[in-house]
């Protein structure tokens, strides 16, 4: 499956092991494309996770593209956790199974833990390295126990290294242990050739805005690693590219999708895995965003309705227990047309459910959300580039229409973290326009002002409260033009048919890119594909060209043009983070068509790209469907 | 320009029983709009559910009629979005001290300035007269089976040690002392309490009538300060806490003063504190230029996301 040119071969041959050689083929995907895996891990609170930040920042500086993930457990210190960064000269859009290259310093990363029941908790990442591959080990695990003889295993001595930098530095030893993550980061950057003073230079940017000391600290930690390091041989020379790049994370795609939009009031409570977007948004007061956090979620929806109603952008994130709680809420402003946005980083669910693992599992609930009937707008986007942008039209859209919209995210994209070409983002921005639908001052000449007077398309002229001109009421009651109680029947007939006629506006409005994504031609494809939200990345990377993909974005109203595209296709599969192939229960209930086959996901571990591809292989073979449980 | 009360008429007519409190406070709050001058079109009146609630719709301000237990949380997101809007909220004692007690006792965590004025009378009237939350045990009215299984919450007391920053009592038929009291409120700067004790012709007659209400309740004594006259002075402020707190904790149910109980201008109010951050009034900061193209300065964000 790799070929590298034959010369090459030959002359790296004469320079290295055998051994050697077979890792740097695996270290190339097809057409020679840089194209590979690290993974390291260890104890929540160690510093391990900040490791995933400074590879990918390296790897971004030497020129290529990241794509980052992290796993970890409810919990602030003591138990695994562990990261992926996929390294390419390529875009890329998820992650896969096996590590080309590892490194960890605690056993529990290695062997695996049971807990006090002999439970497995989770069963180390020895069987995660790929065969030929190579694990950097602290020399205090014991090598011999590794059932593994088709990988490298190269040790360090973490401690000693660790404990000389604390005596350069003058710190003391336990404050200078959180820097095992720089050995874990400078050890493996050293096998991929990159030189020592590019190694400085991003760990200082990387700790930037760190106290001198602590900077200095991690700097003399990089330098004793990469001495330390000088008799290993090195795994490949990673050429420098120049391509220019951002690092970011899916919570701060959505926050700066909000601040592009003009939201200027945010309002959370604190959630696994959405409450980074609004630290993020707190911590640049320079955006004039009022971060504010109450009580609950029930204060949190409240007041992003009064901002609403006073005539600001305002917005929540959440995740599913807390979007929960704002269930009323958003019932109230179907029934009053008053426009909201939240975005629901979903999580395991039901319940508490798995707090830091990803799902696709609020799917129906964000269609059903709240009592009655009322139309609203769920959306899905898929990749951090479309969080930005959906995030950003969700605002238009909440004003356009009136309604509550909901952004249905996950923690697979929230807390991926991947390289973004700064043009990407730019052309964003620069296409991006505010639309704030009918938001007016009212005209005294035209009367009494309504909130809710009748038109054609359902849509009343909105004031903002304190307009100069006019008063305006709002009730959660039924209500007639001027939003005063009315329960009178002919008067309920026009008002629900006012509220539930926007769809059709929204569908016959929406552009085709707002709506929905096609990959590669349907009609040329053996097999169709069909998803939303996160599950689109992995797909993307793994079908092939007699393979194409359908990836619905606009959730609710359900784009129902789309049935054709399913009722021409040879054959379709469905691909979800969930249990209850939830998307085609709405596809099925929308348009009458049944997707034939399933692809699912529901561990609370996100799709891998490998497992995706041989569970399509599968499905083209004839199974009906597959239950993919990567870890 | 002089408003008169025919200007503040909603063309809404109310469906109180005839008789009940709610009347009396909905004079009370126009006379309160009228001598406070406020601009009636930058006053928002934000209620919850209940019978209290349906106020909004009979004045001639600007009125949003939430759901039950969340005109708090409205009341804060308007507030904060524009600060110059004058905010009020009328709703009930099972709204304000049940239902929505959370959003009641955390508002004073940011003393935001919006002006609660709550019609209490014992019942869930609108429901038929179930005990709420300030129906003392063991009182039986019309609408229970038996008498009250809860015990009562002082939410004066509630309120002070929380940290509302103005807590007045008074009572639905006293429409002077209520336009006092309801005016200083409005003036004042920071979240205030007024506990209005409502008459409940048809399901808490008993308790909460004309006639019960001149015999159970006193003004607070002439010489009660209530005042707060350095609000800076950390001691000032607990002694008048204190003072407040031992009244109400000595009072009987059927002994209870009304008037201004602690008042403290405290200047640490939310608005403040957004704009120590930096954080200007949401709504005077615009969004985009005339082509919708966004204003927001994404300069230092990009910054942080460089490598």
């Amino acid at each position: 499956m790799l070929y590298l040119k034959a010369a090459a071969i030959k002359t790296l041959k004469y320079l290295l092991k055998d051994f050697i050689i077979l890792t740097i083929a695996l270290l190339f995907g097809e057409n020679n494309m840089v194209d590979f895996t690290w993974m390291t891990g260890g104890k929540q609170g160690s510093g391990i996770d900040a490791a995933l930040e400074m590879f990918s920042k390296i790897m971004i500086k030497h020129g290529y593209k990241t794509f980052g993930y992290r796993e970890y457990f409810s919990n602030i210190k003591g138990m695994h956790s562990f990261f992926i960064v996929r390294v390419s000269e390529k875009e890329i859009r998820s992650f896969e199974s096996y590590a080309d290259f590892a490194v960890f310093f605690d056993n529990e990363s290695v062997f695996g833990e049971k807990n006090q029941h002999g439970e497995t908790i989770h069963e180390g990442h020895i069987r995660d390295i790929k065969s030929n591959g190579t694990l950097i080990i602290d020399k205090k695990i014991d090598k011999s126990k590794i059932n593994r003889n088709d990988i490298n295993i190269i040790t360090i001595d973490f401690d000693s290294i660790i404990k000389s930098a604390a005596q350069k530095m003058n710190v003391s030893l336990p404050e200078a242990e959180i820097t095992k993550n720089v050995v874990a980061v400078v050890s493996s950057a050293y096998l991929l050739s990159i030189e020592k003073e590019e190694l400085i230079e991003s760990i200082s940017s990387t700790f930037r805005n760190k106290p001198q000391k602590v900077i200095d600290l991690n700097l003399a930690v990089a330098d004793l690693t990469y001495e330390s390091m000088k008799n290993e041989k090195q795994i490949m020379k990673l050429d420098k590219l120049q391509n220019e790049s951002l690092y970011i994370e899916g919570t701060t795609a959505a926050a700066i999708g909000k601040s592009i939009a003009g939201c200027k009031i945010q309002v959370y409570y604190p959630i696994t895995p959405a409450s980074d977007e609004s630290t993020f948004l707190e911590a640049h007061p320079e955006l004039g965003i009022r971060v504010i956090q109450p009580e609950s979620e029930l204060a949190v929806i409240g007041i992003v309705a009064g901002a609403s109603l006073a005539g600001v952008r305002a917005a929540t994130s959440t995740s599913g227990p807390g979007f929960a709680l704002m269930t009323e809420t958003v019932s109230y402003a179907g029934m009053t047309e008053t426009p909201l946005v939240i975005v629901d980083h979903q999580r395991g669910a039901p319940a508490t459910g798995l707090p830091t693992r990803t799902e696709q599992g609020d799917l129906l609930f964000a269609i059903h959300q709240g009592h009655g009937d009322f139309d609203r707008i769920v959306l899905s986007p898929g990749t951090i580039e479309q969080m930005i942008k959906t995030t950003a039209d969700a605002f238009n859209y909440a004003e356009r229409y009136q309604l509550p919209v909901i952004v249905l995210g996950d923690k697979f994209i929230a807390q991926t973290s991947k390289s973004l070409k700064k043009d990407a983002l730019n052309e964003i921005i620069d296409t991006y326009r505010v639309d704030r639908g009918l938001l007016v001052e009212h005209d005294p000449s035209k009367g009494e002002y309504k909130r809710y007077l009748l038109t054609n398309n359902g849509i009343s002229p909105r004031i903002k409260l304190g307009d100069p001109n006019a008063v305006m009421y709002v009730a959660g009651d039924e209500h007639d033009e001027y939003g005063h109680v009315l329960e009178e029947p002919n008067n309920r007939n026009k008002m629900m048919e006012k509220r539930n006629k926007k769809k059709e506006l929204i569908l016959s409005e929406l552009k085709r890119d707002e709506k929905y994504e096609i990959y590669n031609d349907p009609g040329k494809a053996d097999l169709l594909i069909v998803t939303w939200g996160s599950s689109i990345g992995p797909v993307i990377d793994a079908i092939k060209e007699d393979e194409a993909a359908l990836q619905i974005k606009l959730i609710q109203p359900y784009p129902k043009e789309t049935v054709e595209l399913l009722k021409n296709a040879k054959k379709t599969v469905i691909v979800e983070q969930n249990i209850g192939a939830q998307l085609k229960q709405h596809i099925s209930s929308q348009t009458g068509f049944m997707i034939e086959n399933e692809i699912l996901k529901y561990n609370g571990r996100p799709i891998r790209c490998d497992e995706l591809r041989e569970a399509i292989d599968r499905i083209k073979n004839g199974e009906k469907k597959v239950i993919l449980n990567g870890y | 320009m002089a408003i008169s009360l025919k200007d503040l008429d909603s063309h809404e007519l109310n469906d109180w029983c005839p008789g009940c409190g709610d009347a009396g406070i909905l004079l009370a709050v126009k006379n309160a709009i009228i001598n406070s001058g406020v601009d009636p079109h930058k006053t928002v009146i934000v209620s919850g559910i209940g019978c209290s609630s349906k106020l909004p719709h009979f004045v001639n301000v600007n009125g949003i009629h939430t759901l039950h237990g969340r005109p708090i949380p409205f009341a804060e997101g308007v507030k904060i979005a524009n600060p110059e809007l004058t905010v009020l909220i009328d709703s009930g004692d099972g709204d304000t001290y049940g239902i929505g007690v959370g959003h009641f006792i955390s508002a004073a965590r940011r003393n935001v300035d919006i002006k609660l004025f709550v019609h209490d009378n014992g019942v869930y009237a609108l429901t038929k007269g179930q005990a709420s939350p300030t129906l003392p045990e063991g009182t039986k009215v019309k609408g229970i089976a038996l008498p009250n299984i809860n015990s009562p919450i002082d939410p004066l007391i509630l309120a002070i040690a929380a940290g509302y920053t103005f807590v007045a009592r008074t009572q639905s038929y006293n429409v002077k002392e209520q336009t006092d009291l309801m005016v200083k409120a409005i003036r004042h700067k920071g979240i205030a309490l007024i506990d209005i004790m409502q008459g409940c012709p048809s399901y808490n007659e008993e308790y909460t009538s004309s006639s019960w209400f001149s015999q159970h309740l006193i003004p607070l004594d002439s010489n009660y300060d209530p005042v707060v006259h350095n609000p800076l002075d950390e001691k000032e402020v607990m002694e008048k806490k204190l003072q407040a707190i031992k009244i109400l904790l000595e009072e009987k149910s059927d002994k209870m003063h009304t008037g201004l109980f602690f008042q403290w201008e405290n200047p640490d109010n939310f608005e403040k504190r957004l704009m120590d951050r930096g954080l200007e009034s949401p709504i005077q900061q615009e969004i985009c230029n005339k082509d919708g193209k966004p204003t927001v300065d994404l300069t230092k964000v990009v910054q942080t996301l460089e490598v």
